[in-house]
């Protein structure tokens, strides 16, 4: 029978952005290790993360009844064997998570992976952007999941989200023709609190470029913003930042994202 | 929607998802054992310094909290007069703990959304929610300084407050 994919998304409240990262990486390591210890041969094993779900997905498992029941055994396993600074158990099973989980999905092709963890049970349902509202997802198989979730405003592959958040940064850098300081621990920061960045361009008082500019780039960090500077490297008083989800209502977010830099600017 | 009309509104939601409505200033009650499901709004100095603007806090305590708490909490400012899509609104990790978010409105803080340990090891967690009743109806009238904000028709929170608002 032809191979098929398989796919586990843990599904939760907001986790820590710093948790994020090495949380897919020991998740794909740990699967990785249980596949071959199994002799699943699988065509390749990648883990993907954003603030709300780890993804596993494994490419070309072979199908049939073995696969199923490793698969349903595997995933357990490698939820328990997650690991993170800070944890709590949310419910009556007592297992261990930063934020609470509110959904397990997990297929195998069209086939669902059964099994129970963190107080739920497996199923083919997930959600999309929440600020879209509570929109629920049934996947019909696992090889229909990254495109789904796209179409729910959701970028699942951190590369994907980065290179639009790039590609982002670089358009609206050529519109204002100035230069946006992409720094990458900013970046990073926005690629694990937004699902779907969306950008978004502000300014502040021209009075706050009195301050020595190290201030001003330091305040606009803390908030995750990136700082505009023209051709000599001169800050302006303009910033990048990013949103999640949609573009709608880009007035209010622009105007909040400005009040709280300049509260930050006022105070430093 | 008047400050008060907010309060109303909360007051109702929180009421229908069966919180026990509080008095203002009987913050103490936070203290009593066993399930609780509380809510209310909390009168200036009821509440210790926690990182939010405005004086007044809106209270709610759901020990133990159903699953979608989160999803009331945003459910309960919608009935507030935000539209969520029309805002950004980011869960901020509390450093501190695995269990604390600050929830920025647009880039400013909204309100602090804390799950507390359950009593025993395997119970159910409980869940705190703090809002700033001057950040929410700041949105929800488009106001950029709480003195503007309407209180009830035409009083202001400007004249109810004269110090704070200068």
């Amino acid at each position: 029978m032809t191979p098929r994919d398989a796919l586990l998304e843990i599904f939760s409240e907001p986790l820590p952005s710093g948790s994020v990262r090495p949380a897919a990486d020991r998740l794909k390591r740990l699967a990785g290790e249980e596949f071959s210890r199994r002799g699943l041969p699988a065509a390749s094993v990648e883990a993907y993360g954003t603030c709300r779900r780890l993804v596993l997905y494994a490419a070309g498992l072979p199908c049939g009844a073995p696969s199923g029941k490793a698969l349903s055994e595997i995933f357990p396993l490698l939820l328990g064997r997650l690991e993170f600074a800070r944890t709590m158990s949310w419910e009556a099973s007592g297992f261990l998570f930063p934020a609470p989980v509110r959904g397990l999905l997990a297929l195998h092709g069209e086939r669902l992976v059964s099994f129970s963890a963190a107080g739920l049970k497996s199923g083919r349902v997930t959600e999309g952007q929440e600020s879209l509202g509570p929109r629920r997802l049934s996947l019909p198989a696992a090889e229909k999941y990254f495109k789904a979730l796209e179409h729910a405003s959701v970028l699942v592959k951190d590369d994907e989200r980065l290179a639009a958040m790039r590609a982002a940064l670089a358009s609206a850098s050529r519109r204002m023709k100035l230069g946006i300081e992409a720094h990458e621990e900013t970046l990073r920061e926005n690629l694990y609190s937004a699902e779907y960045p969306v950008p978004v361009v502000s300014g502040f008082a021209q009075e706050f470029l009195a301050l020595p500019p190290e201030r001003v780039r330091a305040a606009l960090r803390s908030l995750a913003f990136f700082p505009v500077s023209d051709d000599d490297g001169r800050l302006q008083p303009y910033f990048a930042a990013f949103r999640d989800g949609v573009s709608k209502g880009q007035r209010n977010v622009e105007d909040g994202y400005r009040a709280a830099l300049e509260l930050r600017l006022a105070a430093s | 929607m008047d400050f008060q009309d907010i309060i109303f509104k909360l007051d109702r939601f929180w009421a229908r998802q069966g919180c026990a409505l509080l008095p203002p200033g009987a913050a103490g009650a936070a203290g009593l054992p066993g399930p609780l499901c509380l809510a209310g709004a909390a009168a200036p100095g009821a509440s210790a310094p926690d990182g939010l603007p405005g004086l007044y806090r809106y209270l709610v305590l759901m020990r133990p909290a159903p699953a979608d708490v989160r999803r009331l909490f945003l459910n309960s400012i919608k009935e507030a007069g935000i539209d969520r899509s029309e805002h950004d609104l980011r869960w901020l990790s509390d450093e501190g703990g695995p269990a604390a978010w600050l929830v920025l409105l647009d880039g400013l803080p909204l309100a602090g959304f804390r799950y507390l340990a359950p009593p025993a090891a395997r119970g159910a967690a409980g869940a705190e929610i703090r809002i700033s009743l001057e950040r929410l109806a700041m949105v929800s009238q488009r106001k950029k300084r709480a003195a503007d904000l309407a209180w009830s028709g035409r009083l202001t929170y400007g004249a109810l407050h004269p110090v704070e608002a200068a």
